[in-house]
């Protein structure tokens, strides 16, 4: 090998190539240095990915060695076929299921633990913390048909569990059994999902609920989204399988309709928002396979579990929900108008118009000496009061003779 | 879009691992002399590729200390993490070649399509 020899700088390269072949390896350490701050994953996650990496990077460079190019040169093209650091991590990131949707997930499906809790929500609320309540103005998804099948109930039992390197299979048991519910395991599916029932757990808890006790199970065992272990409990059997099984199980046709939404936004633009937004890896559009979407004349088709399909619909409650009026974000923009009237004598006009606008917070005040009315209210209330009045301000009929 | 159901890299990928278990680099170098060299998956596509489908449970990957077979001098503990598919990655390659198939016998059906005759 070339070894101690100065490497004479080639026009593609001046800089690397100029570099001692001992530093070459360092190039590759701080450019996986690089990624490993950017990927932004778990440490365990990270570090995988740069050891796979490493591995692919001295191989590659190895072999382009081999075929004549100067190390330093061979590990610039390697490096530079994995192309920009910042692209690769976002590559990553977005292979990772914890796209940059899922935080936010995650923290909005927290607040919206109540009473009523679902193992969906609890089951995707990080372990600990106190949960804050959602910003004002901020609307929160509740789940409502999160994870429980229909006719189960929600488990209200306090658990309790104090277990040392115990066999999953056992832990689940002990978990039905404190719900008075006898354990059927989906063997073939959990087995497919990569679930380990005889991984060794271990586990110190005191009085919390159940679904919160299946989430630090999860946890625990890293199992997330699809492949988490999830729980319907019917006629007092507790069946454990990966999320995914039941969301297939579970997975219905729903209609809705959006004849009235269409009018104001693209179908497209619809079906869009719910793919890139409600879980946008299950969806068929975007290579997933839990659900699909069909915009047909002013008509939604969702095939999807239950779970996803209250997002959906949660989803086009806000698209009809009209900006800003609330209650809870800005109060409409109230504005003072003054109508001169023509016909009418204010004083008496305002006590006509006063009752049936004072319902709707709308306040009038008349001016004798202009014979106008002076109102305060939003734009479009005011809109329609102009109409009230101009159909009121006329001149008055003939006076009917008097019949004396 | 019916179209963004087929990722000729998944396909690629797939079908590799179709053949038997193997490392990123071998996949790549594969895919590469398969295709006479046409097909290049870029390591920068190819390696959050199979993050996303070892993530979906298409493949499985498991790590292995390997002397490497060519060069005697390599260090040793280097590791390999190598791929396998899983039934559910063998199913989703059916499909997608199924998909595959079908789009190419629609293209098909007009590129042998008689052309304007002279």
């Amino acid at each position: 090998m070339s070894g101690a020899h100065p490497i004479p700088a080639t026009p593609e390269s001046p800089v690397l190539a100029s570099i001692e072949p001992a530093r070459s390896g360092q190039a590759i350490t701080s450019w996986l240095a690089r990624l490993e701050t950017l990927l932004d994953l778990p440490a365990p996650a990270a570090r995988e990915i740069i050891e796979e990496l490493d591995a692919h990077l001295r191989e590659r460079s190895e072999d382009l060695a081999r075929s004549g190019t100067s190390e330093a040169q061979a590990v610039h093209m390697a490096l530079s076929e994995l192309g920009d650091v910042a692209d690769l991590a976002v590559g990553y990131r977005r292979a990772y299921k914890a796209n940059p949707w899922r935080p936010v997930m995650k923290a909005l499906l927290f607040v919206a633990v109540g009473s009523a809790i679902t193992l969906a929500a609890s089951a995707l609320a990080p372990g600990g913390g106190v949960p804050a309540g959602p910003p004002s103005g901020v609307r929160v998804y509740t789940p409502a048909d999160g994870g429980w099948h229909a006719d189960a109930d929600a488990p209200t039992t306090l658990v309790s569990l104090s277990v040392e390197d115990l066999r999953l299979e056992e832990v689940l048991g002990a978990l039905a059994t404190a719900q008075g519910a006898s354990l059927h395991l989906q063997r073939h599916a959990l087995d497919q999902a990569g679930i380990n029932i005889d991984d060794p757990l271990s586990m110190s808890v005191k009085n919390i609920s159940f679904t919160r006790a299946l989430a630090m199970v999860n946890d625990s065992l890293d199992r997330h989204d699809g492949d988490a272990i999830d729980v319907r409990i019917a006629d007092g059997i507790m069946e454990i399988a990966p999320r995914q099984f039941f969301d297939r199980r579970e997975s219905a046709l729903a209609v809705y309709d959006i004849a009235d939404l269409v009018e104001e936004v693209e179908p497209e633009e619809v079906l869009q928002l719910l793919t890139s937004i409600a879980e946008p890896e299950s969806w068929q559009e975007n290579g997933g396979e839990l659900a699909q979407a069909r915009l047909v004349g002013g008509k939604l088709f969702v095939v999807a579990p239950p779970r996803l399909q209250g997002r959906v619909s949660w989803v086009l409650e806000q698209l009809r929900e009209p900006v800003g009026e609330d209650g809870q974000g800005a109060a409409p923009a109230r504005e003072v108008r003054s109508f001169a009237l023509s016909h009418a004598p204010a004083g008496e006009l305002s006590l006509v118009v006063a009752p049936l606008l004072d319902l709707r917070g709308v306040r009038v005040t008349s001016d004798a000496r202009t014979n106008s009315l002076i109102v305060q209210g939003s734009d479009a209330q005011l809109d329609s009061l102009e109409l009230l009045i101009s159909k009121l301000d006329v001149a008055a009929p003939a006076e009917p003779p008097a019949e004396r | 879009m019916a179209t963004a159901a087929l990722d000729t890299h998944e396909l690629i990928a797939l079908s590799l691992l179709a053949e038997g278990p193997l490392y990123g680099y071998a996949i790549s170098q594969r895919a590469r002399s398969r295709s006479s060299g046409d097909v290049t998956l870029t390591p920068g596509v190819l390696y959050p590729l199979l993050k996303r489908l070892e993530k979906g449970g298409l493949i499985l990957g498991e790590w292995d200390e390997v002397k490497s077979e060519r060069a005697a001098g390599d260090a040793p503990g280097r590791r390999r993490k190598w791929y396998r598919l899983t039934p559910r990655g063998a199913k989703r390659l059916h499909a997608q070649a199924e998909a595959h198939r079908a789009h190419a016998r629609m293209v098909e059906a007009f590129l042998t399509a008689p052309e304007g005759s002279a």
